[in-house]
């Protein structure tokens, strides 16, 4: 296998990911290289592929990040947190669930493409499934992408309305800094 | 004093490598298994029980951010180079109503937030990414920059990843396939 587009397609995504570190991009070093690797990839024709371990690698780094953080007030905290949990998660799969049925009904997409691709799940798990249905597992990959950009990129937004409900609702009169 | 601090610089390299050593052990092994996100999932367990304070000489270490950051660019590569220009094409023309969908899955997203922050005595870093429909790399990468609970966060997320490969997947697979 030659290595160049590989190596072409890292230098692009650690040059974007440096960019967007230096703009504040939120989470820069993953938007950064995606961009970076899509850019480079896409505008040379590269058709770069990545071995499975890197990607497995990048996994492992992460998660191991992950875990280091966990102590064992988590393991106590799981069975507490299942329920507002599992609420959580029924609202944003139902609404996935509803997108892709709306999507289906407009005529925008095929009705499983638009589930597979609007479902807020594993990206990987979903375009396998495409792929297992003969279905447009590019568009799967494109949609997925865009979904997980769109909720990155509207996050500081989000933190900072939760932060005022908190405040404004929430916090007693004990929490509030100078009472 | 170099001595010290030589042995306190093998002494960290060491327990990042007990870090690393059982994430891989466990992640290695979903993975094997076939289990959804095995390597992340499993390497975050492995992790989590490497760093437990087992006996008096183990001491929890942090493990070093520029490592995460080397994580996060490796998967940020592996799905960019998953574009095409076939898949920004066809992804073009949904692009708009996507995007207003998740800002609009945003806000509905505010009343689990409240309920969580309120009902449940979690912090509003914790609300928002236990309910942010993202990545598991990403919202969980994001939960350790701003100081959000860990087990909320994942806890959430991974009743999500796992309701929706053991749930929905085989109902869309068995309808759609049939």
């Amino acid at each position: 296998m030659n290595p160049l587009p590989l190596l072409a397609v890292m230098a692009g995504a650690l040059g974007a990911a440096l960019v967007f570190r230096w703009v504040r991009v939120p989470l820069w070093p993953l938007t950064g290289g995606l961009v970076g690797a899509a850019a480079v990839n896409l505008g040379f024709g590269l058709a770069a592929e990545v071995p499975t371990a890197i990607a497995l690698t990048g996994q492992l780094l992460i998660g191991t990040a992950i875990g280091a953080t966990i102590g064992s007030e988590v393991f106590r905290q799981f069975l507490r947190i299942i329920g507002p949990g599992t609420l959580a998660v029924t609202v944003v799969l139902g609404a996935g669930l509803l997108f892709g049925w709306l999507f289906a009904i407009v005529g925008l997409m095929d009705p499983a493409e638009a589930m597979l691709s609007l479902v807020p799940g594993g990206v990987g798990e979903m375009v396998a499934a495409a792929i297992a249905l003969d279905l447009d597992s590019a568009q799967v990959v494109g949609v997925q992408v865009v979904r997980i950009l769109t909720v990155l990129l509207s996050l500081p937004l989000v933190f900072r309305v939760s932060e005022w409900i908190h405040r404004r609702w929430i916090a007693g009169p004990e929490d509030t800094p100078g009472a | 004093m170099t001595a010290r601090a030589d042995r306190s610089g093998w002494g960290r390299a060491l327990d990042v490598l007990r870090l690393l050593a059982g994430a891989a052990v466990v992640g290695s092994l979903l993975e094997l298994l076939g289990v959804p996100a095995g390597m992340l999932l499993g390497s975050a367990i492995g992790a989590a029980l490497a760093n437990q304070k087992w006996t008096p000489r183990l001491r929890p270490t942090a493990f070093p951010r520029p490592l995460r950051y080397v994580g996060l660019l490796l998967v940020g590569l592996v799905s960019g180079v998953l574009l095409t220009m076939e898949s920004l094409g066809s992804t073009a023309s949904v692009a708009l109503p996507v995007i207003a969908a998740y800002l609009g899955l945003a806000m509905v997203n505010l009343l689990v937030i409240a309920l969580l922050m309120a009902r449940y005595d979690v912090d509003p870093a914790t609300a928002v990414l236990a309910v942010t429909p993202g990545g598991l790399a990403e919202v969980t990468s994001l939960a350790i920059d701003k100081g959000a609970r860990m087990g909320v966060v994942m806890t959430v997320h991974s009743v999500r990843l796992l309701t929706i490969v053991f749930v929905f997947l085989p109902i869309v697979l068995a309808v759609v396939g049939s």
